[in-house]
C-alpha cells in the first residue's frame, strides 16, 4: 500500500493524531521510497524555514517612529511645549532683535522728518555708531548669537521629530 | 538589553507612554511585518506603506491588547487585515485573494524535490521567487506557518478561518508551492 504524500505532509507538520502518526511510523519502517518521500517533505520545510526574510528600507523604524510621534502630537497624546529655559532665550533673543530692528526701521523710514504723534525719537547716526567697535562687535555677536538660536531650534525640532524614540519619557515632549 | 526584554514588558512600558518602548518593538517585528505585507500585496513600495500603517494601528489600539494571544499573533493579524483592506482599495474590483479556482497541477509521477536539489542560495531565491507567484492568501499561510512558525490555531486567528479551512488552506498553498517549484525550476536544474 502507498502512503499519499499530503499524509506524510501533515505526519511532518504535526497534524495527525496519535494512532495516526503511529500507523504512518509503522508504514515508514518498511516502505524506502516513503522515507525519502519524508526526508525531502523535511529538507523542503526546512528550506521555507530559512527562506531569508524581505529587507525593508534603511531607516524603516525610525520612519515608522516618527509618524508615530507626528500621530500622537496630532492626537493631542504627547504635549509639544517649550520649556521655562526656552522663553528666557526666546524673550533675550526678541530684546536684541528689538534693538536692531528699531534703529533700522527708524534709519529707513527717517522718523526724525516724520512725526506724526509729536513724539521725539532720538535719530540715529549710524556712521557714529558704527565707529564705536565695542557697538559693532555687540551687533555681529547678536547676529551671531540669533543664527545659533535658529539653528538650534530647528535642530532640537528635527531631533525631537526623529529621535524621540529613545528618548526614556517622551510625555515631557520638549525641545531639550 | 532588548534580548531579555519580553514583548509583553515592552508593551507594559509603551503604555505608559517611553517611547523608546515602542522603537524596539517596531525594531523586532519590522522584517516580520514587512515581509508579511510584501508576500500579500506583492510590491515592496506598497508593502512599506501597508507595514507602516499597520504598526500605527497597532501601537493605537494598544491599549485594547489584552495579552490573550502573543504580541506578535496580534500585530501579523493587523498587518494581514491593513493588507487586505489595501488591496480592496486598491483593487476595488478583486473578488478573491485565495486560488481557490486555480486547481493544484502537480506532476503524475513522483519527483525529487526541486528545494532538496538546489543549492542553498538558488534554493533561498527560488523559494522567494515561487512563493511571490502564490495568490496573496496562498503566500500569507506558507509565511505565517514554515517561515514563522505559526501554529494552526494562531493562523485561524490571524487569517479570521475556521481549523479545517486553515488546514485546507494550507495544504493547497503547499501544494500549489510545490507545483510551481516544479514547473518552473526543476527543467532548469535537471538540464
Amino acid at each position: 500500500m502507498k502512503i499519499e504524500l499530503d499524509k506524510l505532509w501533515d505526519y511532518a507538520d504535526g497534524f495527525l493524531s496519535e494512532p495516526e502518526r503511529q500507523s504512518v511510523e509503522a508504514h515508514l519502517q518498511q516502505d524506502v521510497q516513503a522515507r525519502q518521500m519524508l526526508e525531502d517533505i523535511m529538507a523542503e520545510k526546512q528550506a521555507l524555514n530559512q527562506t531569508p526574510m524581505e529587507k525593508p528600507k534603511p531607516m524603516f523604524a525610525d520612519k515608522i517612529m516618527a509618524a508615530w510621534v507626528s500621530d500622537q502630537v496630532a492626537r493631542g497624546s504627547i504635549t509639544y511645549s517649550v520649556p521655562p529655559r526656552d522663553w528666557v532665550l526666546t524673550i533675550i533673543s526678541l530684546v536684541l532683535v528689538l534693538f536692531l530692528v528699531v534703529p533700522l526701521v527708524a534709519l529707513i523710514i527717517n522718523v526724525g522728518s516724520f512725526d506724526p504723534v509729536g513724539v521725539e525719537i532720538p535719530q540715529i547716526d549710524w556712521a557714529t555708531m558704527l565707529s564705536n567697535a565695542l557697538l559693532k562687535y555687540a551687533l555681529l555677536l547678536t547676529f551671531a548669537f540669533m543664527t545659533f538660536r535658529l539653528v538650534d531650534r530647528y535642530w532640537q525640532y528635527r531631533k525631537f521629530m526623529i529621535a524621540s524614540p529613545y528618548l526614556s519619557k517622551p510625555s515631557a515632549g520638549h525641545f531639550s | 538589553m532588548s534580548a531579555t526584554i519580553s514583548d509583553s514588558q515592552l508593551i507594559e512600558q509603551a503604555l505608559t507612554g517611553r517611547q523608546s518602548a515602542y522603537a524596539m518593538l517596531v525594531r523586532r517585528y519590522e522584517h516580520y511585518a514587512f515581509t508579511l505585507a510584501f508576500r500579500f500585496v506583492k510590491n515592496r513600495e506598497d508593502a512599506h506603506e501597508v507595514a507602516q500603517d499597520a504598526f500605527l494601528r497597532a501601537f493605537r489600539y494598544l491599549p485594547d491588547f489584552r495579552g490573550e494571544a502573543k504580541f506578535s499573533t496580534w500585530l501579523y493579524k493587523i498587518v494581514y487585515s491593513t493588507s487586505l483592506n489595501f488591496l480592496r482599495k486598491k483593487h476595488p474590483d478583486i473578488q478573491s485573494l485565495d486560488d481557490a479556482d486555480r486547481p493544484v497541477q502537480l506532476r503524475d509521477a513522483w519527483v525529487p524535490d526541486a528545494a532538496a536539489i538546489m543549492d542553498i542560495k538558488d534554493r533561498n531565491i527560488g523559494i522567494q521567487q515561487a512563493i511571490a507567484l502564490l495568490s496573496p492568501d496562498d503566500a500569507t499561510v506558507i509565511t505565517l506557518f514554515y517561515m514563522y512558525e505559526n501554529s494552526l490555531d494562531e493562523i485561524c486567528t490571524i487569517m479570521d478561518l475556521t481549523m479545517t479551512n486553515a488546514k485546507t488552506k494550507l495544504c493547497r498553498a503547499r501544494q500549489r508551492l510545490k507545483g510551481i517549484m516544479e514547473n518552473k525550476f526543476l527543467d532548469q536544474i535537471l538540464d
